[in-house]
């Protein structure tokens, strides 16, 4: 086979460099193991959320704390800011209107009732209004858990007024009163309660695709609509799970906010992330549209170099091992949590796809910290590239000229941890699709 | 070193590490080998023993029973009080054989009552936990039983023991116990936790307490699908649901002891 540009990899870098290049004018390939973390994510764009697990308020200014060798320093601040407006251009086209400010965090609400730092999140998680930043009531700034209620004291996302925590009656990766006591225990009047569902497919019990599907149907929501109401009475917002269609955009959520009478709030929910499920679903048309050709569930196993140059990439087949020649390789294939990376028993680690070098551990006690829900050196592990993302040797040389990393497997950051996920994927995206558009068809 | 003996567990998926002493029992010391006190301990019998004091230290009214482990522990029992009951005059017949002991004739570990629960209530069996197979029917009981912490649901019904440790079934049970406890509010029983601790203690911290207990055990066995599944877990609790265990004291998260 042939191919101008593969790209492997199908998470949040992957996509994004696919389409951009295709949109670059590019005959692109996708090869892809599975689904990458649209599906497991929170559903929203963090670009830099914490540093050194404190919350950061202006993610591109902060960019400057960060180590020497993280991908945003190599890529540069015009690289994540054309990332960012690209994506809410594309995003928007594509009915999943974003809201948020690349030069200001603001905090997404979580099933747990948690606040968490993050940058650009779909409407449906906006809240109305929430996202207007007020100045602290205090010349100090009160701490978070004393804000007043019925503003976001400066806190753009944070809710206010009276928040109604509505599940809907037998979903059971939600629960209002988890969420709603620990909403209040941030200052947030927040009650608990439960919307009955219409009679349905899913008598006995139900996953939270299952039910987004059924709110993709309009009669489904005006049937829907008056228990939310009712659950809803005497609040200014009902916050729910994100369970509010997976096939028609923000439509409807749109609709069902319109027909119970209240805005409604996406709360972050357990995978599958519904609203990464929208966004997969997106490219997926978009790709298509673009003629981006797409191997699905055949991961890519090793490559077939020509001097100093990528030759061909080899993927798993149907019944054999395939081999793809191309021009340019960009491998968006993830750090150790989206098995880019294995990591060994001896405490090494082998990238999966060009057996690139990546820096190991002494042992396999060092992947790792003492609190689970600390941070772990395992989550920053990845290949180290130069400016123009080209992986290189331990003396900085690069080791193909037309190999490309993108996204979670680069080396120097940690995107759970720093939380910059889906910044670094959409920065390193613009700045592939950029080098590559340049780059004459040989 | 077990890889030596199954070459398939170095390529397996280890959940945990985990270790315990166990008493052995040999009268005399190995005569040679390379063992804690000079002998070596492979030989040394699995069994356990009746030491016959007055037969061996002429000690007149003392045995002891040693070795074994909680699974022979009624067959143990029986071996010591056999000799009491002979050295005492009791003819009485050993019952042990067919006593049932009390809990062993229900349960979740018996197939049928589960199976025909979920026949009754087709609701009973949505599965909480799905590496275990914990229905959110089975947490209900136990909740409505008095059990408050995650912990106890996970002794009482393995919750959170399987390949995923805990990635989904701990979150879906914490919203159990949170919506248990805020109906007991609301009826205004229930004002305690069993222990003591108060109704308004944050069920976020509960949950956080419980992920570093679990914590402690798969440390030592992250790597390959592991390190993905405990990246994915990390990524689902402290990316998604920005827990930060700032309610946990290093002592409880401290890897002191196994299990």
């Amino acid at each position: 086979m042939r191919a101008d540009v593969v790209v492997v990899g199908a998470g949040p870098a992957g996509l994004a460099s696919a389409t951009r290049l295709a949109e670059a004018g590019r005959q692109v390939l996708l090869l892809a193991r599975g689904n990458g973390f649209t599906h497991w994510g929170a559903g929203a764009v963090d670009v830099l959320g914490r540093i050194g697990g404190e919350p950061v308020e202006r993610p591109l200014e902060a960019i400057d704390r960060l180590p020497e060798g993280h991908p945003y320093h190599l890529v540069g601040q015009d690289a994540i800011r054309d990332g960012l407006a690209w994506f809410s251009r594309f995003t928007e086209a594509a009915g999943l209107t974003h809201a948020g400010d690349p030069d200001r965090n603001r905090v997404q609400v979580t099933a747990f009732g948690t606040l968490r730092p993050t940058c650009l999140v779909p409407e449906p998680a906006a809240g109305p209004g929430w996202g207007i930043t007020e100045p602290p009531d205090a010349a100090s700034g009160p701490p978070v858990g004393e804000r007043s209620p019925t503003t976001n004291g400066g806190v753009p996302g944070r809710p206010q007024g009276r928040v109604a925590v509505v599940n809907f009656a037998g979903f059971r990766d939600f629960s209002s009163a988890l969420c709603a006591d620990h909403l209040r225990r941030a200052g947030i009047d927040a009650t608990a309660a439960s919307a009955p569902l219409p009679a349905w497919d899913h008598e006995r019990y139900f996953t939270g695709v299952e039910l987004a599907r059924a709110i993709d149907d309009a009669g489904f929501r005006r049937r829907l609509a008056p228990g939310l109401a009712r659950a809803a009475a005497g609040a200014d917002v009902a916050v729910v799970p994100a369970v509010l269609g997976v096939g028609r955009g923000h439509e409807p959520w749109a609709d069902l906010q319109s027909l119970a009478g209240v805005p409604l709030v996406e709360a972050a929910t357990a995978p599958p992330s519904i609203p990464g499920l929208r966004l997969f679903a997106a490219y997926q048309a978009r790709l298509e549209a673009l003629g981006v050709r797409w191997q699905f569930g055949f991961p890519a196993v090793g490559v077939e170099r020509d001097g100093d140059l990528i030759a061909a990439v080899r993927s798993e087949g149907a019944s054999r091992v395939q081999s793809t020649r191309c021009q340019e390789l960009v491998l968006a294939t993830g750090g150790v949590a989206g098995n880019g990376i294995e990591a060994n028993r001896d405490g090494t680690l082998t990238e999966q796809v060009a057996g690139l070098p990546v820096e190991g551990f002494a042992d396999r006690m060092a992947f790792i910290g003492d609190r689970f829900l600390g941070d772990h050196p395992l989550g920053a592990a990845g290949v180290r590239v130069d400016a123009e993302l080209r992986p290189v040797d331990a003396s900085g040389t690069p080791l193909a000229a037309n190999l490309r990393c993108v996204g979670g497997l680069l080396a120097g950051h940690d995107p759970t941890a720093e939380g910059s996920r889906e910044g670094v994927a959409l920065a390193t995206a613009s700045r592939v699709a950029a080098l590559l558009a340049a780059t004459p068809v040989r | 070193m077990c890889a030596q003996m199954v070459p398939a567990l170095a390529s397996g998926r280890v959940l945990r590490a985990f270790a315990g002493s166990r008493p052995l029992y040999q009268p005399e010391a190995p005569a040679s080998g390379d063992g804690e006190g000079g002998g070596d301990t492979r030989e040394v019998s699995r069994n356990f023993a009746v030491v016959d004091h007055p037969r061996l230290d002429g000690l007149d009214n003392m045995y002891s029973i040693v070795g074994g482990k909680l699974t022979t522990c009624r067959q143990m029992a029986e071996a010591v009080v056999d000799r009491l009951a002979e050295r005492m005059g009791v003819t009485e017949p050993c019952r042990t054989a067919t006593e049932v002991l009390p809990g062993a004739d229900h349960g979740p570990h018996r197939l049928a009552e589960p199976l025909a629960r979920v026949e009754r209530d087709y609701a009973y069996g949505e599965l909480i936990c799905e590496c275990e197979l914990v229905t959110r029917g089975q947490v209900r009981e136990e909740v409505a039983a008095g059990l408050t912490e995650l912990e106890d649901l996970r002794r009482k019904l393995r919750l959170g023991y399987g390949p995923c440790q805990a990635a989904f079934c701990a979150w879906r049970a914490a919203g159990m116990l949170a919506e248990a406890r805020s109906a007991g509010n609301g009826s205004g029983d229930g004002g305690h936790f069993q222990g003591g601790a108060p109704v308004d203690q944050d069920p976020v911290v509960g949950l956080e307490r419980f992920l570093e207990e679990r914590w402690r055990g798969q440390r030592s066995t992250i790597w390959g699908d592991q390190a993905r599944q405990a990246l994915l877990n990390h990524a689902i609790y402290r990316g998604t649901f920005d827990l930060r265990g700032e309610g946990v004291p290093d002592e409880a998260a401290a890897p002191t002891e196994g299990g």
